[in-house]
């Protein structure tokens, strides 16, 4: 068992991890796992922003995927625009991705804020049914959104965003690329939890009720957070697009929602890493449950394997709350 | 320095506060005293802002209260400790300070100010914290006070705020006798720069430290005087003490 | 106009009823016991292909209706003794996490022993004719049936709740569970006993939807949802919320499907009139929960909790 005190060596094996990643994998003969990696780096990405809000927070936010969804959809809608040279509500569509990245984050941001103003009036179960609700209204939006491909989603068929220097086409290229994001975010999202405000979300999480008094209003720093947050799941959704080239309405879906929890919860509330570790067991096991289940001859739970992943995760919630990270740190104090 | 008038706050049928008129002189102990029901924390939630009154008006320092969130009534200069102990109890006792010195110097948003780093909020907390008694007790996590210990914190968060006029809503509740006493020195010591309302059950610490005592029975005050005028109050006789003799019947 | 008018009324009441009957669940459970369960879909579910199966075995949907109902008392009350019970003093995250993987399971579960093709049940026989209301409008006598069925049960819940002494201390619980403790009422009995109750409604919705929806894995999610919906609308742990919530957004929804694309029309081009009323009547509800909020965050009915 590690210490708290091991977290930057940790810190600094997964990086190394991640770095030569690539490489591995194509000595290894195993290439088409890149975009495995990429998928796990951008799931990190809303792991992380959600745990903001579940964890440092005590906010438990059911409607995640909802700017997930609205950041894949500007990156879709825009290439779509682009490609039928149209406009949207005046504006050219865009694959420049200096723009339309800053455009995915922002637009999330703006959802979040206009969510976050009303769900935050309630609290507790309230507040966990109108986040999921929130979720499901902007799903059914999309869906009837028939111009984007309504139920079906709509394809980037002019491939993903353009970089000066960088060709996110290439799958390495945009790995890294997803990495260094990554990496900012994991930096920006480290020195939150520890700063001034970071201190306000933990007292808050821990009694709200205190803050009044002391000349805080909770609604605000709960607020600000909610949108940190709903933009950094727009910045993975946006990612998310273009990584599969397409987006759909399954995005938002409250079960995406629930995954996000669930690779929270697997890897430990209340730390940064352990949703990423979350995201990587959570990934693995979808990638490679259905192999071992194959292997073993149960093929019938090769296509089902979330029959065992369900019992898995009540086992985690029930008996194993500190997740992932509290397995591998015992926590100092 | 604090104006209440005519205040009035019912709860159904139940009148919890009734046309009280109050005022607390700058630079005083006054006193809130009164049987158990009376509606002495209702008020104190008025005050701090917790609860709204249905009609009244409450001045302090010159200005409006009504007109003022809850939340920013500490930022004036009005604050209020709690009768239940109330504090961060994953946090060790120098940030609890800590975070109420962050508060009201509105650092609330800082988002790159590393929270650890701020040596001159460090050394105003445990000014407090050597102020309060609870130096030796800067890196214990607030969990693991003793109770008399907590609401030794919750007088230093309560300080911390650099207050004009501070709300006492029965500081002395659950503590020992020397607990008490040195808490009742701490406020003693206080009296010069803050003002206070204090909420109490325990009369030698209300004799002690008042200078002027309300006496407050079914959400009326029936006297506001000086303490010896209190003691030989017919009236306080009769509705307060009177009360107590009979719950001393009814225990016998 | 105002035949069609009439007849999206009475679905609307229909859908309200099956909202009805999960939401009353939802909210006692949540009411009395504390419980965030959002496996509740689940037992909808399980209730459809109960009635599905037992219905196919038997020959007769009644039988297999009646049969159906131990089946998914079994089922909850496993449920309930397993899981619920060691997240009674747990957060709404760690119910919520639980329960969802018991989703999980029990959608992965049903896809393995049934497949993804969807099951179909006929209307029975005895009910399959339609009504003639006017000379010129008749509607599904099913369809009445379930409605029906809906207003009986909140007149038993409400007899239930309202008159007995059981109703009476379901009503202390949810006000004020400490009370209850302490009056020395058996609470795990209650509990067990209301969740399987619960659990029962969800399970009769579900069996009830067979014959006019699709048997299939996932069927009770979005009336999960909805029913979140409802119950959020009417003050949690209030049946008399429930039902008004779930009657509101059974109206709402239907009839905002129906007529909001033509009421656009009105002002609007054609095309832009459906796109929007098609977005718009598929938010409907939670435009109107959220309408609901701002006023009112604690619903409707709100039940007060002593702390």
């Amino acid at each position: 068992m590690l210490s708290d005190k091991h977290l930057p060596a940790f810190y600094g094996l997964g990086a190394l991890i991640l770095v030569v990643l690539p490489w591995i994998l194509t000595a290894a003969d195993s290439s088409y796992l890149i975009s495995t990696a990429t998928r796990l780096v951008i799931f990190a990405i809303g792991a992380v922003s959600l745990d903001l809000l579940i964890g440092y927070t005590g906010l438990v936010s059911f409607g995640h995927a909802a700017f997930f969804g609205v950041g894949a959809y500007v990156v879709g809608i825009l290439a779509f625009h682009n490609f039928e040279e149209t406009t949207f509500l005046g504006f050219d569509g865009t694959l420049t991705g200096l723009v339309v990245l800053p455009l995915a984050i922002l637009i999330s941001a703006v959802f979040a804020l206009i969510i976050g103003a009303l769900a935050l009036r309630t609290k507790s179960v309230y507040f966990i049914m109108i986040t999921l609700s929130f979720g499901q209204m902007l799903f059914f939006l999309f869906v009837s959104l028939e111009a984007y491909g309504g139920d079906d989603g709509m394809m980037m068929f002019e491939g993903r965003n353009v970089l000066p220097i960088l060709d996110l086409n290439d799958r390495i290229t945009f790995y890294y690329f997803c990495l260094a994001i990554f990496t900012a975010f994991f930096v920006f999202c480290h020195r939150l939890v520890r700063s001034k405000f970071g201190r306000v979300l933990a007292a808050i999480r821990q009694n709200e009720d205190r803050m009044t008094s002391i000349g805080i209003r909770p609604y605000t720093a709960k607020l600000l957070i909610f949108v940190i947050a709903g933009a950094g799941a727009g910045l993975a959704g946006a990612l998310m697009a273009n990584h599969t080239e397409f987006v759909s309405p399954g995005l938002t879906h409250w079960t995406k929602s629930g995954d996000l929890m669930i690779v929270v919860i697997l890897g430990g509330i209340g730390t940064l890493i352990g949703p990423v570790m979350g995201a990587f067991v959570f990934l693995l096991l979808e990638e490679f449950l259905p192999i071992i289940f194959h292997e073993l001859g149960m093929d019938l739970l090769k296509e089902h394997w979330r029959v065992v992943f369900g019992p898995i995760l009540i086992l985690i919630v029930l008996f194993a709350k500190t997740g992932l990270y509290g397995l591998i740190f015992r926590r100092e104090g | 320095m604090l104006d209440i008038q005519n205040l009035s706050k019912s709860f159904g049928a139940l009148t919890a506060t009734d046309n009280v008129s109050l005022t607390v002189k700058q630079g005083t102990i006054h006193a809130l005293i009164g049987p158990n029901g009376a509606g002495k924390t209702t008020l104190i939630s008025q005050i701090s802002g917790y609860l709204t009154p249905d009609s009244g008006t409450i001045t302090f320092d010159g200005q409006d209260l009504l007109a003022l969130p809850a939340h920013k009534r500490p930022h004036a200069g009005l604050v209020r400790s709690f009768q239940i102990t109330s504090v961060i109890p994953e946090f060790t006792v120098r940030d609890n300070v800590a975070l109420v010195l962050q508060s009201l110097n509105n650092q609330v948003f800082r988002i790159f100010a590393k929270a650890s780093a701020d040596r001159e909020e460090r050394a105003k907390a445990e000014a407090i914290l050597e102020r309060t008694g609870l130096a030796t007790e800067a890196d214990t996590r607030a969990q693991n006070l003793a109770h008399g210990q907590k609401r030794q914190l919750e007088i230093a968060m309560a300080l911390a705020a650099d207050p004009k006029l501070l709300l006492l809503d029965e500081p002395m509740a659950g503590m020992g006798v020397d607990e008490s006493r040195s808490l009742t020195d701490l406020l003693d010591s206080l009296r010069d720069t803050t003002t206070m309302l204090l909420v109490e059950h325990d009369m030698d610490v209300v004799f002690s430290l008042a200078d002027e005592i309300s006496v407050l029975v079914y959400g009326k005050i029936i006297a506001t005087d000086a303490p010896e005028a209190i003691r030989t109050n017919r009236d306080v006789q009769e509705a307060y003490l009177g009360t107590h003799e009979l719950h001393d019947e009814g225990a016998a | 106009m105002t035949q069609l008018f009439f007849e999206q009324l009475l679905n609307g009441l229909q859908l309200g009823m099956f909202l009805f009957l999960v939401s009353a669940g939802l909210t006692l459970v949540f009411g009395f016991m504390n419980i965030i369960n959002l496996a509740h879909g689940s037992l909808f579910m399980i209730g459809a292909y109960a009635v599905a199966v037992l219905t196919n075995l038997t020959g007769s949907f009644f039988v297999g209706l009646i049969l159906s109902f131990p089946v998914v008392a079994a089922f909850a009350l496993v449920i309930e003794l397993l899981i619920i019970r060691p997240l009674y003093h747990r957060d709404h995250l760690d119910q919520v996490l639980a329960t969802f993987g018991l989703i999980l399971f029990f959608n992965e579960g049903v896809s393995i022993v049934f497949g993804r093709t969807p099951l179909f049940l006929n209307v029975p026989e005895a009910l399959s004719g339609a009504i003639q209301i006017t000379e010129t409008f008749s509607y599904p006598l099913y369809r009445i049936t379930i409605i029906a069925v809906g207003l009986m049960v909140a007149a038993i819940l409400w007899f239930i709740i309202v008159k007995t002494r059981t109703g009476m201390r379901i009503r202390a619980g949810t006000t004020n569970p400490e009370m209850i403790r302490a009056l020395g009422v058996n609470i795990q009995a209650l509990n067990t006993t209301i969740f399987v109750v619960g659990a029962l409604f969800a399970g009769l919705a579900g069996g009830l939807s067979g014959p006019l929806t699709s048997v299939e894995v996932g069927m009770g999610e979005n009336l999960l949802i909805l029913s979140f919906v409802c119950i959020v609308i009417g003050g949690i742990g209030s049946i008399r919320g429930a039902l008004l919530g779930a009657l509101t957004v059974g109206l709402v929804d239907t009839l905002g499907r129906a007529f909001l694309p033509d009421l656009l029309g009105q002002f609007l081009d054609p095309a832009t009139a459906n796109g929007i009323g098609a977005a718009l009547s598929s938010m409907s509800v939670y435009l109107l929960m959220i309408i609901v909020l701002i006023f009112k965050p604690t619903g409707l009915f709100p039940v007060a909790r002593a702390a």
